[in-house]
């Protein structure tokens, strides 16, 4: 079988690349031309995508204009960090490609509307990286799409992640907000409302098709001296409401390795007027309990101690954790559904226009974390 | 297991301080006959506010009655957060609930088990007309309502 789509990969090791790289060049249906860059990166940089592409056995290309020009390139896979996140992908929608991209989309809502702005004058595909594939999302939007649940009367979604060394931040220094936000992500460590807070957001929307009206958000410290280092949140309490007043709450953030049996919390609680359900990715489940060695967290990797990336995690020997193993089926994965929808001629159910809608989202709640008030969406622009 | 066992576990488990220094509490709990929700909601906030530690600082409510469901955010005086909300929707009275600490959490949820024993009745606590008052200011403003730092 000939591959039908050229995938050109953007930024590489010690970013998402590592997983959705390796999905798109272990499909059938794609050729990867080579992993690119913006030509101004710096040297450490530059040295990690050149490890990836020699991992995957591709071209590394230093000049991301010279490699959009090249033949063959149908789908860009964009894994820069946030703030070059922008500029790239406007680039990469200029030169008429479509986009699969890492989450969250971009910090800043002019760049998603420039973004958008893009995509739709050239008609173009695209998909943010989401829980939508994983099957208990699926399954919520089948229990709400029955309407077993009656009328939707309010929704909460919870996203934590079971990684990194807690109880190391000082908790006598309440955090204080800034408003925009001046970074979104350092070596050690991400905006975590961001990070993980775009999958519950994008979550509300897709289950429910209703636009986030208000929002209030309080940000806080409270496990990693990373996170409180580099004045990036490790934690997002957000509520409000959707169209027609409908309410909705999330908690999320990064709570620490041994905080959870599992890769952590995610759980979905569907208040309906006849029902309600509770839609958790850890139930139903197998445990399993034996005489091996308890399982412990890996070493601290000094380039990356929160465990972000798989290429850390295998340096420092992450073992998986065993007391909940996988159970139930295999979801598709994100990168085979983007590619799914490429191939029957539809758009992503998380393209740019939804995705911006999420940017928005975490904007104003960044905004409300600052200002302490309860903010009015849509933002105003300009 | 009743009301009072749940809580009680949980004060347990903060006293052995193997969770660490309490952080936030999300704390969703279904009971379909509540007619005096603003009531039973200040009950559960003062709860929370027990294991939490710090005078409560700012509360903001979303729903109403009426729609059988409303949403408390609180943030207390250290920094410390959490999430309490009442369902009225019918189907059987319960608890989720997570209470992370800074080294831990302990989680607990009704699953698929018949748990509780005579539902969440036996909640005999005096109601505190403070937090009453200010979580129905709080639901009529739609926005944060200062609670004066009121331990």
């Amino acid at each position: 079988m000939n591959p039908k789509y050229g995938v050109l990969l953007v930024t590489g090791g010690h970013t998402h690349q590592e997983n959705y790289g390796a999905a798109f060049l272990a499909d059938p249906r794609c050729r990867i031309v080579g992993l690119a860059d913006e030509k101004t990166v710096d040297r450490r940089r530059r040295d990690l995508n050149d490890r990836l592409a020699k991992q995957f056995k591709v071209p590394h290309l230093e000049d991301l204009d010279a490699a959009l020009a090249m033949q063959g390139v149908d789908i860009v896979c964009i894994c820069a960090e946030p703030e070059r996140r922008g500029r790239i992908a406007l680039k990469c929608a200029q030169a008429g490609k479509h986009l699969y991209l890492d989450k969250s989309l971009v910090p800043a809502l002019a760049e998603a509307d420039a973004l958008l702005a893009e995509v739709q004058r050239q008609k173009l595909r695209s998909h943010m990286f989401s829980f939508i594939t994983q099957p208990w999302a699926r399954q919520a939007k089948r229990v709400l799409d029955s309407k077993k649940l009656g009328k939707l009367l309010a929704i909460h979604a919870e996203c934590f992640f079971s990684k990194g060394r807690t109880g190391t931040a000082n908790l006598d220094r309440p955090r204080t907000e800034e408003f925009p936000p001046r970074r979104h992500q350092v070596i050690e460590a991400k905006r975590e409302m961001d990070n993980c807070g775009v999958y519950p957001i994008t979550l509300i929307r897709w289950l429910t098709g209703l636009r986030f009206r208000t929002l209030h958000c309080v940000t806080g410290n409270y496990f990693f001296q990373e996170h409180q280092k580099h004045n990036v949140e490790d934690f997002g309490l957000i509520q409000g409401t959707l169209d027609e007043g409908l309410p909705y709450t999330i908690s999320t953030g990064r709570y620490g390795w041994q905080t959870h049996p599992g890769f952590g919390s995610n759980r979905l609680m569907l208040v309906g007027s006849e029902q309600t359900a509770v839609i958790d990715a850890h139930r139903p489940r197998l445990e399993m309990y034996t005489d091996e060695t308890p399982w412990t967290p890996p070493n601290t990797h000094a380039q990356d101690p929160m465990g972000f990336w798989s290429s850390t995690m295998q340096e420092v020997h992450m073992r998986p954790k065993t007391v909940w193993p996988p159970a139930g089926s295999a979801p598709v994965s994100d990168q085979a559904y983007f590619l799914d929808r490429l191939d029957a001629g539809q758009d992503s159910e998380i393209n740019v226009a939804e995705a911006v809608l999420s940017t928005e989202a975490l904007v104003a709640a960044y905004q409300s974390a600052a200002q302490k008030r309860v903010v009015t969406l849509p933002l105003p622009r300009g | 297991m009743q009301l009072a066992d749940l809580h009680r576990a949980v004060q347990a488990a903060l006293v052995s301080k193997r969770l660490g220094t309490p952080v936030f509490v999300r704390y969703l709990y279904h009971r379909p006959d509540d007619k005096q929700p603003s009531a039973t909601l200040a009950k559960t906030v003062a709860q929370v506010q027990g294991w939490i530690g710090q005078p409560l600082q700012r509360l903001v409510a979303v729903g109403t009655a009426e729609h059988r469901h409303i949403s408390l955010s609180l943030e207390f005086q250290k920094g410390a957060t959490a999430l309490v909300a009442w369902t009225g929707a019918p189907g059987r009275e319960g608890v989720d609930l997570m209470l992370v600490g800074n080294h831990g959490a302990v989680y607990h949820d009704a699953g698929t088990a018949l748990l509780w024993d005579d539902g969440l009745a036996d909640d005999k606590r005096d109601v505190d007309a403070h937090l009453v008052d200010l979580i129905n200011r709080a639901l009529k403003s739609n926005r944060p309502e200062t609670a004066g730092g009121k331990p």
